[in-house]
């Protein structure tokens, strides 16, 4: 009998610590509502992922970004204009600097492309540690209405994705070797993504699209570790 | 007996650890091909990812079970971009009637290519 209730208390304490693993959100007592009303008065559906502001010397970046972004929105439950036929596009119109539309309307975009929201999002800072076990980035995500020009979602701060392997000593070093820094440098970007879009309230192709205003929310402001 | 207790070990993490497991699409290795299309825009780079989309589109996963936002538009996209025209256009309507709310977008994309009239 003590046996058995020792393999339940096992399994309860795996159980745990799988579950510490499904969220790294703090409780703050806000709720998605009441941090991001706008998404619940304009429900949009459909949205345009921008070319990245990088204000940072690490030129790939934006590159990093631009292609780690509509996975994380879609998975939330938005349609997402395809970011391969839309950065080609925008570049035919002349249209690929961010910097031209982040203050000014966008109702042009809702006209022409059906986007009901562009999300813009300004790198300020990408480093990397020196044996690049770490990178740190300062980064903002901003999503504004293309039909009022509202701020649906606004998140910015500070993030340090470590990539460091959980083994340590000379194996440790051996499995960090292996994986090659563009993909390090991919995978700090989804991570940076998916953590941010995480307190995006779910959109149609989601079940609890409308339902979810009571969830907690993160906060516009965030500064967190991510281990990898 | 000594079977029966350790099922203790899978059931219990396995009924905890189900928040961790479901996503609406399946998107095999879309971030990493797309990101070496972008970064080097190479014949090889869009042969690949040409490649991915025709075998992810035929195995429709996830929770929805439907292909992901984009896929049909991107392969349709890249297939008139090699001049096949008529399996490219075919593409894009897919991912229209999939996802009608694509439709003035589709249509935009079409007319730049001077597909308007198809």
């Amino acid at each position: 009998m003590k046996k058995n209730k020792c393999y339940v208390l096992v399994g309860v304490v795996v159980s745990l610590f799988l579950l510490s693993a499904c969220s790294q959100s703090t409780y703050t007592g806000l709720t998605l509502a009441k941090a991001y009303p706008k998404m619940y008065e304009e429900k949009p559906t459909t949205i345009l992922v921008m070319p990245p502001i990088n204000n940072t010397e690490e030129l790939e970046a934006k590159d990093y970004f631009y292609t780690s972004l509509a996975l994380p929105l879609c998975e939330r439950g938005y349609y997402v204009l395809s970011p391969l036929l839309a950065l080609d596009f925008l570049k035919s119109e002349s249209a690929y600097d961010s910097e031209l539309f982040i203050k000014g309307k966008l109702k042009a975009f809702h006209t022409y492309l059906g986007a009901d929201a562009l999300l813009f999002t300004t790198i300020d800072a990408w480093n990397k540690s020196a044996v690049g076990a770490t990178i740190e980035v300062q980064i903002t995500y901003e999503l504004r209405s293309a039909r009022t020009n509202s701020i649906l979602f606004k998140r910015h701060g500070h993030l340090v994705i470590d990539k460091h392997s959980n083994q340590g000593g000379l194996a440790g070093l051996l499995a960090d070797a292996i994986v090659t820094g563009l993909s390090k440098k991919i995978t700090a970007a989804r991570t940076c993504n998916g953590y941010v879009l995480s307190d995006l309230p779910d959109g149609p192709y989601q079940t609890k699209h409308l339902k979810d205003g009571d969830s907690p929310a993160s906060g516009a402001v965030f500064d967190a570790v991510l281990r990898e | 007996m000594l079977k029966k207790k350790y099922l203790y070990l899978f059931l219990i993490p396995l009924f905890f650890s189900s928040c961790a497991t479901s996503t609406l699409y399946n998107w095999g290795k879309y971030e990493k091909r797309t990101y070496k299309y972008f970064s080097h825009l190479s014949p090889s780079a869009t042969d690949k990812l040409i490649s991915f989309y025709r075998s992810n589109i035929v195995h429709p996963s996830g929770t929805r079970k439907v292909v992901a936002p984009g896929m049909y538009a991107e392969y349709g996209y890249l297939l008139l971009m090699q001049g096949k025209r008529e399996i490219g256009i075919q593409m894009l309507e897919n991912e229209v009637r999939l996802y009608p709310e694509s439709e003035t977008f589709i249509k935009r994309i079409l007319k730049s290519l001077h597909y308007e009239e198809e």
